[in-house]
């Protein structure tokens, strides 16, 4: 299963903007105070686009979509 | 291999106080000379050159870490085995755990050994510098390293020197990635660096963190053979253990104990009897909360308390005559204070987890009190960049598992115990060397 994209959160970049769990509401709930909990980490085909463009508009660059 | 010592137990208690057990000794804190290191323990063998030599002696007898998770160093090792001539070798002194000495203990003691460690891993490894790194705190422990280093200044096979941890940093210094920091010079909290082996540690080189304590079995291990090392101990866990503990009056000690050592063993010749003790804190703040009947009945070693679900963490075993859900409580509210406030499910999570489980307290709780503590565990756990929020949910789902009868009695109102003496948390001049 090597090379499958995931997702990762730098925990100390995050400031809770909750912008991952709007984009990305299938993988990333938020708890009470507002900071993502990964509900899975590997990005299914049909959301890698939307996982990407998370990537790309989490506002302190947090969220990290890598391969495994 | 060099002479044998004539000696299985003690190690690092050699010449130290022997208990009325001949599994338990005692560390002594006087610091040995270079010259007696070399009498206790013979000329040390020519460190080895190659990782082949390392890994075979790993091979006969592993060596499991002991800053705390307890990693074996052969895996850790592999890692690295691709960056021969660019690593660099810290040796973790940093006891950022306010209930842990035995590294503060062994390296006043022992700072040959400690030294010989790093030679012997950075040896194999052409390590490119090395460091042994303590809290910025204890001078003095500083200085015994900067002066055994000046001592044996020609056996030195690459630079070593002290590093310290960044002043006021306190519970997360000793973080992998918080010693690096500090060693960078880049505030010493720790860092979200998720790949391991660590290839951009200190000055961007890849960086070996191993703790003191594993660096002087290791030099043991090396000089003396596998045979002669596991000559005490288990099967499963050869050799010995450092652990610190602190007894029912407060004090703390340090001994060695032979590995596998039942823990009623070691309290006996201490002196202590479970009838004094309420609870345990096993592991320290990575740890669990047990009931002292439990605690007696365990073996001092690391496979054997995996089986039973525990881990020595940093080698902590605190004993505790409060209620146990209040000294639980006491420990959260600590470390809810101690998070470096860098994630945000540690400093919004920890306070609020030791928030609620004051409503645990006698005449307080209900189920619901017991599933909102219980539902924060798991809102918690496995989000931060240390591992620090994860020590605090074990504890407290430790402690919320095991004084559920406890946990009954608090519902009608009453509390078979005394209150909290806060001994498990730092508390000025409460914690004094026996």
């Amino acid at each position: 299963m090597a090379g499958r994209l995931q997702i990762f959160i730098n925990p100390i970049a995050c400031k809770g903007h909750g912008m991952c769990a709007e984009l990305l509401p299938e993988l990333i709930e938020l708890d009470e105070w507002g900071f993502p909990i990964i509900k899975r980490r590997d990005i299914p085909i049909s959301l890698i686009d939307h996982a990407k463009r998370a990537e790309r508009l989490c506002p302190t660059l947090a969220l990290i979509v890598k391969q495994d | 291999m060099s002479d044998q010592l004539n000696h299985s137990f003690p190690r690092f208690a050699y010449k130290g106080k022997t208990l009325a057990s001949r599994n338990v000794a005692v560390m002594p804190t006087s610091t040995i000379s270079l010259a007696e290191h070399l009498s206790i323990f013979g000329t040390p063998e020519p460190y080895f050159n190659s990782i082949r030599h390392l890994k075979k002696v790993l091979d006969e007898n592993e060596l499991h870490g002991r800053g705390g998770a307890a990693f074996p160093l052969s895996q850790k090792l592999r890692g690295y085995e691709s960056h021969i001539g660019e690593v660099v070798i810290i040796a973790n002194g940093c006891e950022g755990e306010h209930l842990s000495h035995k590294d503060e203990v062994l390296i006043r003691r022992h700072p040959h050994l400690v030294l010989d460690g790093i030679a012997i891993l950075g040896s194999a490894l052409h390590a490119k510098a090395g460091y042994v790194h303590i809290k910025a705190s204890q001078t003095s422990v500083q200085s015994v390293v900067k002066k055994a280093l000046a001592e044996r200044s020609p056996l030195n096979p690459f630079k070593i020197e002290v590093s310290t941890s960044a002043p006021g940093v306190g519970y997360i210094a000793g973080a992998e990635t918080a010693v690096i920091s500090a060693i960078n010079r880049q505030g010493g909290l720790p860092v979200y660096l998720p790949d391991r082996p660590i290839l951009r540690g200190v000055k961007k080189l890849p960086t070996l963190t191993a703790n003191v304590e594993t660096l002087a079995h290791l030099a043991l291990l090396a000089r003396f053979g596998s045979e002669w090392y596991s000559s005490v101990g288990t099967a499963e866990d050869s050799g010995t253990r450092l652990l610190t503990i602190t007894l029912p009056d407060g004090s703390y000690t340090v001994v060695e104990v032979v590995a596998g050592s039942v823990f009623s063993e070691v309290f006996s010749a201490l002196g202590v009897s479970p009838e004094q003790v309420s609870c345990g804190l096993l592991g320290g703040y990575y740890g669990q909360m047990v009931d002292a009947e439990r605690l007696w009945s365990l073996r001092a070693s690391h496979a054997d308390l995996k089986k039973s679900g525990f881990s020595f963490g940093a080698g902590v075993v605190a004993l505790a005559v409060g209620c146990p859900i209040d000294e639980t409580a006491a420990v959260l509210r600590y470390l809810a204070g101690e998070s470096s406030g860098q994630c945000g499910p540690c400093y919004l999570g920890l306070p609020e987890l030791a928030r609620a489980w004051t409503d645990l307290r006698p005449g307080k709780v209900n189920s619901s009190s017991i599933s909102r503590v219980s539902g924060l565990c798991d809102e918690i756990a496995g989000r931060g960049a240390c591992s620090m929020p994860d020590g605090a949910v074990l504890l407290a789902r430790s402690s919320l598992s095991r004084f559920r009868a406890e946990l009954l009695v608090h519902q009608s109102g009453r509390c078979g115990y005394p209150s909290s003496t806060g001994r498990l948390v730092p508390r000025q001049g409460a914690m004094v060397a026996r």
